[in-house]
Order: C-alpha cells, then structure tokens, then sequence
C-alpha cells in the first residue's frame, strides 16, 4: 500500500509545457500558497469544497490530472489513515470528510506546483524571497535529484525481483527485512552521487564568485496579472465565507 | 522457449511506443543478437522476457509473452527468474553484499537451491568471467569492467535455461571480451538461450549468432543470420551502425 516509487512521484517535476507552466514563477507560487492557506483557514466543507472547485482552472491550465490522480494514488493509504482517526475521536462523519477534502486539496496545489515549476524556477524564486544561494541551490539540487533517485530504485528493485527475490513477502517485520537488498545500494549510489555532484561542481568553480550571473528573465505577463487576481479573488472570497456563515476555527487545525 | 508476440508496449507518461509490434521465438540453444542505436528499445525488449515489464513497469502493453508456455503477465518476477536470467545494463544496482562471494550466491540462495549446490553454482560462475580470486572482496572496490562481469555471474550462478545480457562488453578490456566470448559459446553449447544488446558488432560477429535483430526506433527493421545483415553494409550505415570491418572491406572490395 505504500509504494515508495509512487511517493517519489509527488516531487517529481516534468517540466512539461503548458499555459501554467509559462507563468511567471511568482504567480505559480503565490496560487501555490493561497490554496494551501484556502484549505486551512476553516475545517468547514464548504470552504474544502470551494477550494476544490476554484483548483479546476489551474489543472487545465497545468494538463496536470495524470499526475494528481498518481499523486492521490500514493496516498491513499494517509488518506484512509486520516478518516478513520478522525472519525473514532469525533465520531462526526461531515468532519473527517472535510479533513479528507482538506487533505486532498493540499496535495492537488502541490501536484499542480511541483508539474508545472522547473526547480531552476523554484531556486530563482528562492533567491528572490533573499534566501543565501548555498541554501537555495541545494534545494534545487535536491528537487532534481528525487527523480534520479527514483529511477535508481526502479533500477534496483527489478534488478533484485530478477534474482529471484521476493520483495512482498511475509508480514511486517518480515517485509522490514526485505528492504535491505533495496535499500543498500540506494545509499550507496547516493552518496556516490553526491561525491559526483561535488567534484563536477568543483570542476566547473562552484563558489569561486561571489556574484553569480543570472541567465533567466522572467516578465510579468497579462496573464500573470489576470491569474494573480484570481488567487486574490479567492482569497476574499474564501475569507468572506468564513466570516459571514461560519466561525473561524485555530488556523493549523487538523 | 520464449515466445513474443505482437508485443507493442508505451512506458507510462511517454507519447511514442519504445517497441511497436515485436515477435520474436527463442528456444533453449538459439543465440540471439539485439543491436540498434540508444533508446531503440533494446533494454525495453530484455524487460518483457522476464515480466518486469508490465509487472514492475507502468504503462500500455498489446499482445503478449509465453515462457515456456506461461503467460509473463500471469507468472511473478521472482518465479520468471527461475528461467529467465537477467544482467541489467548498470551493474551498480545489484550489489549490497559484503563480499563478492556473497553476492553471488544471492540469486541462488532466493531460488531456494540445495547448500552443495549453490557452491559449485557460485565457484563455477565466477571462474566463468574470471572474478574467483577475488571472491572476498567488496563489489564496491572493483573495476567498473570487473563490476560488469560480477553481474553477469550473479546471474549465471542462477543457472537459468535462458540468459538475457543488457551490454556486456561496456568497460571491458579486449580479453575480458574474448573470456565473455567463451562462456556465451559455452552456455549455447550446453543448451541454453543466450541473449544479447550490444553496440559491440566487431565482437559478435565471432559469436556467429543464430539471429541478429535490429531494432530501431522501437520496431524489428531487420532479423537474420549475422553475416547477412553485416554484409547489407549500407542499411546498418543508415542506421547510425558500423559493421564489422571485414564487410565494409568486401563491401568496397565489390564496390570496385
Ligand atoms: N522507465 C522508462 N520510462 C519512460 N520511458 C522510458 C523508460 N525506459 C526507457 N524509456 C524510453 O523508451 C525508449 C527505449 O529505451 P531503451 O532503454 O529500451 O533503449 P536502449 O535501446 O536500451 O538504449 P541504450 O542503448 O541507450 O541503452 C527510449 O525512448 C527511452 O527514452
Ligand atoms: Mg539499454
């Protein structure tokens, strides 16, 4: 039920165009944080479910529904997790639902965000928000390397079923055992990888300069205006229907 | 024996079949050579004889493959690697023993093979690709050709009636070649289906392959018998190939 290869999956990004895709990387991220802060600001379902609704746009734009399905996929086994704790320590059946809806709507912006923003795009807008380079550019480089990684799983976890090993075998305990094949040579490559990493930076004066020269340019196109509107629209919107209908509950609730 | 048909199979999130329509039949004692330019589909075509494609790989699958008369999609890996044996094209992925002895023996300790058995099985597959002497070893301190070779042996010591090998000359010094030479010359004689993707042309053309399969782009352009196809100096030119230099020599020779 937990399939670390599908897990990996949610921060994978593609970097395949789309209308989305071409935005300023700024408006990808102020949508990105409006509909995690959407989902937050009450457990109401009405505003899970108008989250949900106005997310629609964003995903045609993004063509990015083969991925949200892949990533709801990977965690199917949170989500049944989440309404069965909450439903045994409420007992009320509309809340947990909500708190599923929340849960979902979360990991939809992220799936929306992580298809259509190149990690580049994500350093860029790092280093914008005064974040130090070193910092930023580890976070990149972490981003490319998961689906790497990914692939080296794949790689291993067949090249081990080939030899006849039975990965999903036995109970729990059992099953913890049977990682060690996989995950042995994961570290390793890893940090072989990281080795790697380190001396092709080296060879090509990582760090030598202060100042870095940047070559992306980004504008701020009508579309960009019209899609940070939007966000903004929501926003209100989302907080006009808390204030009017319903309480504001503790903003971090889960 | 090993029965492809009509196989056509697109990876997952990929627009372009990596294999359109591919049949193939490779019984025990045939000696099959797959060549084609990178990403032509030859490691792709290596995944379905042993079911890791569609069981470990997502994606759309037609037709279907037959291990001795098991469908792939009906049998598991694990019970598919009782027959089918397979050496991945980046060794690396394999290795997590302490030693390379260890490591050999992996394959035919999953298989459930008798104490006795799996020694003679692991002495033997090492001597084979010339690695005994270092059987206490860490994989990880070997050459990238001695890597390579300790991954074929993982796999022979399994002692599979088929033998699928993804690269195998990658990295490996020009005696090295000959010794995997002999040992593939060995495994056809005592019966088995031997299987290989190669860039390597010049060194399979000594192996006098039953059949050599060009892929490209995902589709079967041409099969036969080795020297056929080497001798058509023009089509393999065409696609992207060198052949052996003794066919472009005669082909120039006619040329004259
Ligand atoms: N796991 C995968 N997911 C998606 N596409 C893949 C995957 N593996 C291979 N492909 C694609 O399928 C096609 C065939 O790949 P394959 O690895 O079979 O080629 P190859 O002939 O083995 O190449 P090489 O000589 O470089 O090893 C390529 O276009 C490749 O990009
Ligand atoms: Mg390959």
């Amino acid at each position: 039920m937990i399939d670390p290869l599908s897990m990996l999956e949610i921060f994978r990004s593609y970097g395949r165009e789309s209308t989305y895709s071409k935005l300023n990387p700024v408006t990808k991220f102020f949508l990105f944080v409006v509909f995690i802060i959407i989902p937050l600001i009450s457990p109401s379902i009405f505003i899970q479910i108008f989250s949900l609704l106005m997310q629609i746009p964003l995903i045609i734009m993004s063509h990015s529904t083969n991925r949200i399905t892949r990533s709801l996929r990977a965690s199917t086994f949170f989500i049944i997790i989440l309404i069965i704790l909450n439903y045994l320590t409420t007992f009320n059946i509309i809340f947990s639902i909500s708190m599923v809806l929340r849960l979902i709507g979360m990991i939809i912006a992220s799936a929306i965000f992580m298809t259509g923003t190149d990690p580049a795009e994500i350093g860029d807008l790092l280093s914008k928000l005064r974040i130090p380079f070193q910092i930023s550019f580890s976070f990149v480089i972490a981003l490319r390397f998961i689906p790497v990684l990914a692939d080296d799983v794949m790689m291993i976890i067949t090249s081990q079923a080939s030899r006849g090993y039975e990965i999903e075998k036995g109970g729990f305990l059992e099953r913890v055992k049977r990682m060690i094949p996989i995950l042995i040579p994961m570290i390793i490559i890893a940090i072989r990888r990281g080795h790697q990493l380190a001396e092709a930076l080296e060879t090509k004066a990582f760090g030598v300069s202060d100042k870095r020269t940047s070559y992306m340019r980004y504008r701020v196109n009508l579309l960009d205006l019209l899609m940070v509107s939007y966000g903004l629209l929501i926003l209100i919107a989302g907080l006009l229907i808390v204030t009017t209908h319903l309480e504001i509950f503790p903003l971090l609730q889960l | 024996m090993i029965e492809i048909e009509g196989v056509t199979f697109t990876y997952e999130g990929s627009s372009k079949p990596a294999l359109s329509d591919v049949n193939l039949r490779i019984e025990e004692g045939d000696f099959l050579l797959v060549t084609g330019l990178s990403g032509s589909g030859k490691s792709t075509l290596l995944r379905l004889l042993n079911g890791l494609i569609p069981h470990f790989y997502r994606g759309k699958m037609e037709g279907r493959v037959l291990v001795d008369g098991i469908d792939t999609r009906e049998a598991s890996v694990a019970s598919l690697s009782k027959k089918v044996g397979l050496v991945f094209q980046n060794p690396e992925h394999m290795f997590f023993s302490e030693s390379v002895y260890e490591e050999v023996s992996f394959g035919p300790k999953s298989l459930g093979m008798s104490k006795e058995e799996m020694e003679g099985a692991v002495r033997w597959a090492l001597e084979q690709v010339g690695l005994w002497d270092y059987r206490m070893r860490s994989p990880w301190s070997l050459s990238g050709g001695e890597k390579k070779r300790l991954s074929i042996a993982c796999v022979l010591a399994m002692k599979t009636d088929f033998l699928a090998v993804d690269e195998p000359t990658i990295g490996q010094d020009s005696l090295s070649k000959e010794s995997l030479l002999l040992t593939f010359k060995r495994l056809r004689e005592e019966g088995k289906g031997v299987v290989v993707v190669t860039h390597d042309l010049e060194w399979l053309d000594d192996l006098h392959p039953d059949e050599l399969i060009l892929l490209s782009r995902g589709k079967v352009i041409e099969r036969g018998p080795s020297d056929m196809i080497f001798s058509s100096v023009r089509d393999l030119a065409i696609n992207g190939l060198i052949p052996p230099c003794k066919y472009i020599l005669s082909t120039l020779v006619e040329v004259k």
